[in-house]
Order: structure tokens, then C-alpha cells, then sequence
């Protein structure tokens, strides 16, 4: 790959989308630098499961051509972006990692594919993921595992692993991803990359194979916040095709950015949130909170009451919906699940109604507990996840010790809270550990409060680097 | 809770209409045991008087722009 080429994939999504305002870069050029490095690093990263390069280049030629005679779109006009393939793609197969969809191809856009493009967006592809969603891990049976761009021997989460290591590779420069228990933000903070899970019904899940009816939803996944709040502004909002999604007016997501953080009040809950993790996680997550009160923010301790129910709750649910969801194809096509995805609709099909109610009602229990705490707080912040990256394959994880713990549980542990109070929840770069691998931490704000959580991350990445550092990838 | 016999997965198998294998019943069984005791420690715990007005949370319809709090 040629120096310049190089030099362009390290720009951010509104850096690059500049020089295309600017007409001193060509979608074409840039699509074309895009897919020439999906080429070179697929053989090892394994992010996608469909690249569309004739397609993509075809829709680059296009948009080339209106810039040209100056119709602009906006910041993300020409810009090459990945969606994670359970959402749907007019005339594209959509997978959603599996078997049983190997062959769908949709006859209409989800909402969200239909805004990208709408907004000049070029999909050059569809990112591997965990079969259904129904995972953490991305180690996906019938495509193959996605690997980690920082150390190829590491998984990059999931389920949205595909998107994060699409992103954190330099891939594209933007990603699309789906969050029911921690799927955007699990794996944005272990690709070195920022994710945002928006309030549930902030923005449209119509035409996205579903996980979990009551969790799921869509968001960004980019190598800067901005750049996130930027794919945000276009995708979030109310739609008339999911009954489910809001009516709340949208803000202007990029303007509100560059408010400071003076007077914000950053709540801390360390007897869970601070009690269990790897030392690197811990360390990283409270420097970052250090450096956002040198910046003017301040720091409350809370205590949630009942906070320690919430794995068990998100399990139930997360087990339960996926299973009522899958129950046709589980009894049709058992063998066409991979073991793990199987043995887990199996087991949500054990629980009862009434574990399932309860773990309803102890979700509006959680929820009106965060809400009365954000009287206090603007935001809290926490750790995305425990630990760091761990290798490929790896079903069990050590956090403190020599305890190994069932990977699925120890890695929900932070994102789970959020999926099941329905907050807004931002994954941001905020460390290495010492073997160079990335740490996230995760900034979760009221209900519709994208705006604050963004501006939050943001600030911080004025007075940090962590989000401009790079894989050492050769090809 | 004792631990699980594979009979018990067998006769939630039953329940289910599902069918499993003798491999799948072994896996089951141990590794729904521990989450199905969490389940049932929360069940107990949303069970108490003081919890009792409590509605299950889900919302397939949104919030009103009013019951937001921003």
C-alpha cells in the first residue's frame, strides 16, 4: 500500500470527510484505499463476512459525480462504512452470523441502512459477528473467528466483533454495530475504538435480525467520539417502522461536543463497579476519571441498592427472548446452530414465566434506582469491561487470582447495567495494558442524554491520545 | 438445590417439546444449575412485600417525550 494511502486510513471520519467536502479526496480514491486494505489484512483479521467492492466502488463513482456538480450531503458523504451483518441490506445476504440465514437476502434496507445511505454513506461491507448475536466472543463457527487487531492470538469480543476490529484495524472508517447486553461496547473497548449503545428506542431497530426484543439496539462504532456522534446524528430518531422506537426530539449531537466539562458531576459506584477487575482496567479507568476532574469535572461516590441482581436478570432475559425467537429453527435445524449458541436457546427455553417476569420487575427496580441517582449525577463512569483482551477460543477468563470465571457472565458484568435500565452507554479508549492492549471505559447518562455522553467522551479525547494510537498491522 | 440428574434437564426437555441429546442433557445440566439458582434468588428477593408495586419493565412502546429525563 502506498505511504499516502496509509496516511489517509489514519484520518477520522470528519477529518477524511473534509478533504471530500473540499474536493481534495474522491470517494472513489478513498473506497478504493478502503478495500485495498480489507484485502491485505482479511487473511487475518476476518472482520467481514461480504465485502461489496463492485458495489461500493459503483456507489463511489456515484457520489463522486454529485459532489462534482455540488450536491454535498453532509459528514458522510463518500465515506466508507461496514454495517454488521444482521442488518439488513437490500439485495445483500444478511447472515447475522449463522447457517440458517446463509442465504437470506432482503428485499428492503433496515432503517438504519437506509439513513447511511440516504446521507451518502458507501457500505463497502458486511462485518462477521457472533452467530445471532447470542455471544461475546465473535468466534464464529461457519465464518470463521474475527481476530483481534492489536494481537491477532486475541478475540475482539462481540457480538459486533466484526465492526470493532473493521474499525480498529483502519478498516473503514466507521461501523455500524448492535448492542443487547454489551455487543457495540464490548468489543470498542477492546479494538481501541469508541461505541455507542443510544437509549433503547433512540434509534430504529426495523429490518435488524433481533436478539433480544426488550434489550436490543443499534448504534456507531468509529475511532474518535466525534466521529461517532457524527454516524449518530444521521441514524438516530424516531421511525414509523418500529412502533418501538422514540418520539423524543433528537439534538445536535456535534455542535453540543465542544461544551466543556466544567461543573459535570461524575458518579462512581465502587463497591461494584471498582471491586472486581484486572489491575490494569482498574488503573486505566481511574486515571481517566482523574484527568476529566482536572478538566473541571467532579467526582460522587453513589451506592446502588440493588445492583447485584442484575446479571442473573440480564441472563434471563437475554436467555429467554432469544429462545422464544429461535424456537422454529431450533427444533427444525438443531444441527445448523454452533454448540454454543444451541446450548444457550436450549437453556432459555428452561426458565419459568414467573423468573422471567421477576427479572422484569427487578429491571424497572434497577432503573428507578439510576434514575434517582442521576438527581446527584450527570453521568456515571465505569469500566466497559473487567479485563482485557483474552485468546481466541478462550471460554473461561481470570480476573483476580487464579479464578477462572464462565466468560459470558464475567464479560456482561458492566455492560449489562445499561442494557437493562436502558441508558446510554459510551464506550471510549482510555489505556494499554502492559501488553499493549486496549482498555475502555464506559460512560452511561440519563435517558435520551446521547448528547451528554458524547460530550463527556469527547472532552476527554482533547486531552488524551489513546484514540490516535494504531495496530502495528503490516501486510 | 441438589445438583441436577439428567433427568430433570429430561423432563424440562419434555415440557419444552425440545429433543436433545444425552451430550447436550450433561451440558445442560451443568451449566443451568448456577443460573437457575441466581434466577430463583431473585425471584425470592422481587417477591418481598416491599417490591410489590413493581411492574415488569418492558416497554415495546416508548416513553413519552415528557417522562424523559434529560
Amino acid at each position: 500500500m502506498r505511504p499516502e494511502s496509509r496516511s489517509l486510513l489514519s484520518l477520522s471520519l470528519l477529518e477524511v470527510g473534509q478533504l471530500v467536502a473540499n474536493r481534495q479526496v474522491s470517494p472513489v480514491e478513498l473506497t478504493e484505499v478502503t478495500l485495498e486494505r480489507i484485502m491485505e489484512l482479511e487473511p487475518t483479521i476476518n472482520a467481514f463476512i461480504t465485502v461489496l467492492a463492485d458495489e461500493a466502488l459503483q456507489v463511489a463513482r456515484a457520489h463522486e459525480q454529485m459532489i462534482m456538480a455540488g450536491y454535498f450531503l453532509g459528514p458522510l458523504h463518500g465515506i466508507p462504512l461496514a454495517l454488521k451483518d444482521n442488518l439488513y441490506m437490500q439485495g445483500v445476504r444478511t447472515t447475522a452470523g449463522s447457517k440458517i440465514l446463509a442465504d437470506f437476502v432482503p428485499v428492503a434496507d433496515a432503517t438504519v441502512t437506509a439513513r447511511l445511505k440516504a446521507a451518502g454513506a458507501v457500505i463497502v461491507g458486511k462485518t462477521n459477528m457472533h452467530e445471532f448475536a447470542w455471544g461475546g466472543t465473535t468466534a464464529n463457527p461457519h465464518y470463521g473467528p474475527t481476530r483481534n487487531p492489536w494481537d491477532p492470538s486475541r478475540f475482539p469480543a462481540g457480538s459486533s466483533g466484526g465492526s470493532g476490529a473493521a474499525v480498529g484495524a483502519r478498516e473503514v472508517f466507521g461501523a455500524i454495530g448492535t448492542d443487547t447486553g454489551g455487543s457495540i461496547r464490548l468489543p470498542a473497548a477492546v479494538n481501541g475504538c469508541v461505541g455507542l449503545r443510544p437509549t433503547i428506542g433512540r434509534v430504529s431497530n426495523h429490518n435488524v435480525v433481533p436478539l433480544a426484543w426488550t434489550m436490543d439496539t443499534v448504534g456507531p462504532m468509529a475511532r474518535t467520539v466525534a466521529d461517532a456522534a457524527a454516524m449518530f446524528q444521521i441514524i438516530a430518531g424516531y421511525d414509523p417502522l418500529d412502533e418501538a422506537s422514540s418520539t423524543a426530539p433528537i439534538s445536535d449531537y456535534l455542535t453540543s461536543l465542544d461544551r466543556n466539562v466544567q461543573g459535570i458531576c461524575i458518579g462512581v459506584v465502587p463497591t461494584y463497579f471498582f471491586s472486581h477487575l484486572q489491575p490494569a482496567v482498574h488503573d486505566a479507568v481511574r486515571a481517566a476519571i482523574e484527568t476529566l476532574v482536572a478538566t473541571g469535572a467532579q467526582v460522587v461516590e453513589i451506592d446502588i441498592a440493588n445492583i447485584d441482581g442484575n446479571i442473573s436478570a440480564q441472563l434471563t432475559i437475554e436467555s429467554a427472548e432469544p429462545s422464544t425467537f429461535h424456537q422454529r429453527w431450533l427444533r427444525e435445524r438443531p444441527q445448523d446452530y454452533g454448540d454454543d449458541v444451541r446450548i444457550l436457546l436450549e437453556m432459555g427455553e428452561m426458565y419459568l414465566a414467573s423468573h422471567y417476569l421477576q427479572a422484569q420487575r427487578y429491571r424497572a427496580l434497577l432503573r428507578n434506582e439510576f434514575i434517582s441517582a442521576f438527581n446527584q449525577v450527570d453521568v456515571f463512569i465505569c469500566p466497559t469491561l473487567p479485563f482485557v483482551a483474552t485468546p481466541l477460543g478462550a471460554t473461561t477468563v481470570v480476573i483476580e487470582g487464579d479464578e477462572k470465571e464462565d466468560m459470558l457472565s464475567a464479560i456482561m458484568q458492566y455492560t449489562g447495567v445499561p442494557s437493562l435500565t436502558g441508558l446510554p452507554a459510551l464506550s471510549v479508549p482510555c489505556g494499554f495494558s502492559p501488553d499493549g492492549l486496549p482498555i475502555g471505559m464506559q460512560i452511561i447518562g440519563k435517558p435520551f442524554a446521547e448528547a451528554t455522553v458524547l460530550r463527556v467522551g469527547h472532552q476527554y479525547q482533547q486531552v488524551t491520545s489513546w484514540h490516535t494510537r494504531e495496530p502495528d498491522l503490516h501486510a | 438445590m441438589e445438583p441436577f440428574e439428567d433427568d430433570v434437564i429430561a423432563r424440562l426437555e419434555q415440557i419444552a417439546d425440545l429433543s436433545l441429546s444425552a451430550t447436550e442433557r450433561r451440558l445442560l445440566a451443568a451449566s443451568f444449575r448456577p443460573l437457575l439458582l441466581a434466577a430463583n434468588a431473585l425471584s425470592k428477593k422481587m417477591s418481598d412485600p416491599q417490591y410489590l408495586s413493581i411492574s415488569p419493565a418492558f416497554r415495546f412502546n416508548h416513553l413519552d417525550p415528557e417522562e424523559v429525563q434529560t
